[in-house]
């Protein structure tokens, strides 16, 4: 009996040690939950964490994709996922995002964790400067910028060469510009309908913006609290571009598949951001059948800016786990992650934030020879629209500016429109 | 009315499941007889009959999946809506109880009044033709001979109510294009100008309305058919007899007889029709200016752009009054048109 007890006893002692060994080691893991676009495969963020779990074994990633139709929306989904009891730690966003973000309380401040860890100097010192600001808001940093874009004219040299014109000039004027659509443009059967068309215009945003940057204005002043539409340098830089559907018909209105056609050498020239890389050559192009130049200005001065966006990581107030979750945002910020958008399987569309990477030779080899000119427009350029109510910004632009490219209204109309209902929505949120 | 992004996105599955619901209706009523069977008889208890307790179990059983997919995803988000609805709530911070105020700012409202008329237009014209077409393409194909050519034209004419709306208006997008369309590109060789399909005000309203037709057209063709194929020979025969033409037969036997299907698709086409969604918001997104802009795609902009949540379930719950008194007209009045019912 009293050996059958101390058997029992040992047992027990075993199993109490044994469990007690499992609850400390339970202890010690850490589920951290990371939200990202549900575009992009969870098979690339793997990818990019390798490093970091492989040093902190005892994290385990719980990966919640989202889907990502605009900013905003993105946005209240993550909210929503959060709301519904999902524990997220990093997240990944844009620079739209970040006042919207940083006003409803939902990011941390980064500012702390950059004072007192020295190893994320070196990265600071890396990322260009002006992506780190654009991701602050009231002067704290929520986002550490990973990938970014602009924009450009991008012209198919040998549409050029058929058309008997040269690589244009970095300082070409508006009339220059034209002067090239109109040489391209053309209708080679005579059937009244253009085979070539020289130029492709729209009324987004992203590719109206640089045309007014260029001009020295924009859609609104530096802290988006100022609608600039009555500004005669933002009225006649978007005239100039109507001008070209509607006046000298050397860019086709309507909807318009311009990547295609630019491919297919029916179109001359189009905007496009670093993306362009990405999209014509596997189109096709190799990187030596096309190359970049600023925007024209109506002076002839080198428009040295642009408009530009860019994402990052940022860490949720509700984390439990800050520490990890910044030494997870370093990792994702980290040269060995940034270079997998230069080349790889997981390659991206959008530039590195890292200043290092751009004179890449993977990256130098797969792009145009004036590919250094995107970096250059991040020094003049502007941030995308990024208010805490811009997706109403965004909105109030299109109602409008979709008229005026209908020739449905004039561009002065549409201005005077735009500048009226911002100036509405902006005293309804201030 | 409720605002997930489920309903949002997936407004036909509700409004075709919507009108069977007075068919639950009636199933739970009949149930209920069966259960309640006890207390008949001056609702003193009796002992139950076994079998009749076991039949109104199974019953419940069977409706259950209904039942709890209609609480689920229609009554409770419904119920949730309408109290968001008297709430001022941007989804971030506590909801502030403000009564009547989003009506009343609502009424004021000149875009929610022009997306209003634009859905209202889009609903008569799209059920107008969806409908009209339907009956005629159904009494078209009745009357051919070839069963396969039946077969083949019924399946024809019901694929692209299949496919997903997105994906139609994707495929409308590539072929309605201005400069570089198919469409434009056989109009411009048959002589004629391009057609800004979806960038001038009135084109883009009129394309949409015409995709429309063209994914849903089939759906009430269906039906039509079905009506068709239930009109007894019998009473055609008797009308030859009577010496009715082929047209006194289209109008005394064919037309009354198909009034249940006509009734059934116009409510269908009505509810679908004003809820509207996608195809604008993929083709146009509201543009240009906002002549293709609908009360839902305004709804959606206010509830997850500008993070209005109690203004735009207010609109939901505009939207749901106007279905509902719509339906309900249709309903009564159908009584005096529709036979068999």
């Amino acid at each position: 009996m009293s050996g059958n007890y101390k058997r029992i006893c040992t047992i027990l002692v075993v199993l109490l040690l044994a469990a007690s060994g499992l609850f400390t080691s339970a202890q010690d893991e850490v589920t951290l939950g990371f939200v990202y676009g549900s575009f992009a495969p969870q098979e690339k963020w793997e990818a990019y964490f390798e490093g970091f779990l492989a040093e902190h074994p005892e994290v385990t990633i719980n990966y919640i994709p989202v889907p990502l139709d605009s900013w905003g929306d993105y946005t209240q989904k993550i909210v929503t996922t959060m709301l519904g009891g999902e524990r997220v730690d990093v997240i990944w966003n844009a620079i739209e995002a970040v006042p919207l973000m940083a006003e409803r309380g939902v990011l941390l401040e980064l500012d702390s964790f950059i004072e007192s860890d020295p190893d994320i100097q070196e990265f600071l010192d890396d990322a260009h400067p002006k992506l780190l600001e654009g991701l602050r808001w009231n002067d704290q940093q929520y986002l550490l910028p990973f990938a970014w874009n602009t924009t450009l004219i991008y012209y198919n040299k040998s549409v050029l060469e058929s058309a008997g014109l040269d690589e244009p000039a970095p300082d070409w004027t508006w009339d220059d510009f034209l002067h090239y659509a109109q040489t391209i443009t053309q209708d080679s059967d005579g059937d009244g309908t253009n085979d070539v068309w020289g130029f492709h215009a729209n009324s987004w945003l992203w590719h109206l913006g640089p045309w007014a940057v260029a001009n020295g204005s924009f859609f609104l002043n530096e802290d988006f609290t100022e609608p600039w539409y009555d500004r005669p340098e933002t009225i006649e830089a978007f005239q100039f571009v109507h001008d070209l559907m509607w006046e000298h018909g050397v860019a086709p209105s309507g909807s318009f598949n311009f990547r295609e056609a630019f491919v297919a050498g029916t179109l001359g020239m189009m905007i496009d951001s670093p993306a362009g890389r990405q999209r014509l050559i596997p189109a096709g192009m190799s990187a030596g059948d096309y190359d970049v130049n600023f925007f024209p200005t109506k002076s002839g001065e080198a428009a040295k800016g642009s408009q530009w966006g860019t994402d990052g990581y940022g860490i949720t107030k509700d984390s439990e786990h800050p520490d990890l979750a910044w030494e997870m945002v370093k990792h994702l910020v980290s040269v060995e992650v940034m270079s997998k958008l230069l080349s790889g399987e997981f390659a991206s569309a959008s530039a590195p934030a890292r200043t290092s990477l751009a004179a890449d030779p993977v990256l130098v080899e797969a792009s145009p020879a004036n590919y250094w000119r995107f970096y250059e427009v991040l020094e003049g350029g502007r941030t995308v629209i990024n208010a805490p109510y811009f997706a109403e910004l965004a909105e109030i632009h299109d109602r409008y500016m979709s008229q005026a490219w209908a020739n449905e209204m004039s561009i002065a109309d549409a201005a005077a429109n735009i500048q009226a209902d911002m100036e509405a929505v902006i005293a309804d949120n201030s | 009315m409720d605002l997930s992004p489920f309903r949002l996105f997936n407004h036909k599955f509700n409004s075709t499941s919507f009108p069977f619901q007075p068919y639950l209706g009636l199933k739970l009523a009949r149930r209920q007889v069966v259960l309640m069977a006890p207390f008949r008889a001056g609702m003193r208890w009796k002992k139950p009959n076994p079998l009749v307790v076991r039949e109104a179990i199974a019953g419940y059983f069977f409706i259950l999946p209904t039942l709890l997919s209609f609480l689920v995803f229609f009554l409770i988000p419904t119920i949730s809506g309408l109290g968001m609805s008297f709430f001022d709530w941007d989804f971030f911070s506590e909801p502030e109880y403000v009564g009547f105020d989003n009506f009343l700012e609502l009424a004021e409202d000149k875009l929610f009044m022009t997306t209003l008329k634009n859905t209202a237009l889009f609903a008569i014209s799209a059920t107008a033709l969806n409908v009209g077409l339907g009956m005629f393409i159904a009494i078209g194909i009745n009357s051919i001979k070839w069963r396969w050519l039946k077969a083949f034209l019924r399946t024809a004419y019901f694929i692209p109510f299949v496919i997903s709306t997105v994906v139609v208006a994707l495929l409308f997008g590539f072929l309605l294009q201005e400069s570089t369309g198919v469409v434009n590109y056989y109009l411009t060789r048959l002589g004629f100008d391009k057609v800004p399909w979806l960038s001038s005000s009135v084109w883009a309203f009129r394309s949409i309305v015409l995709i429309d037709v063209w994914k849903h057209v089939g759906f009430f063709t269906l039906i039509f058919l079905a009506g068709l194929q239930a009109i007894p020979r019998e009473l055609y025969e008797a009308a030859v007899v009577d010496g009715a033409g082929r047209f006194v037969r289209l109008r005394r036997v064919t037309i009354p007889l198909l009034t249940p299907s006509l009734f059934f698709s116009l409510v269908i086409a009505l509810i679908g029709a004003f809820q509207v969604f996608e195809s604008m918001f993929v083709l146009t997104n509201g543009g240009p200016g906002d002549a293709t802009r609908t009360v839902v795609m305004l709804l959606y902009r206010e509830a997850f752009g500008s993070f209005n949540m109690g203004y735009a379930a207010s609109m939901a719950v505009v939207l749901f009054v106007v279905i509902l008194a719509l339906t309900i007209t249709q309903v009564r009045l159908g009584d005096r048109w529709v036979f068999y019912r």
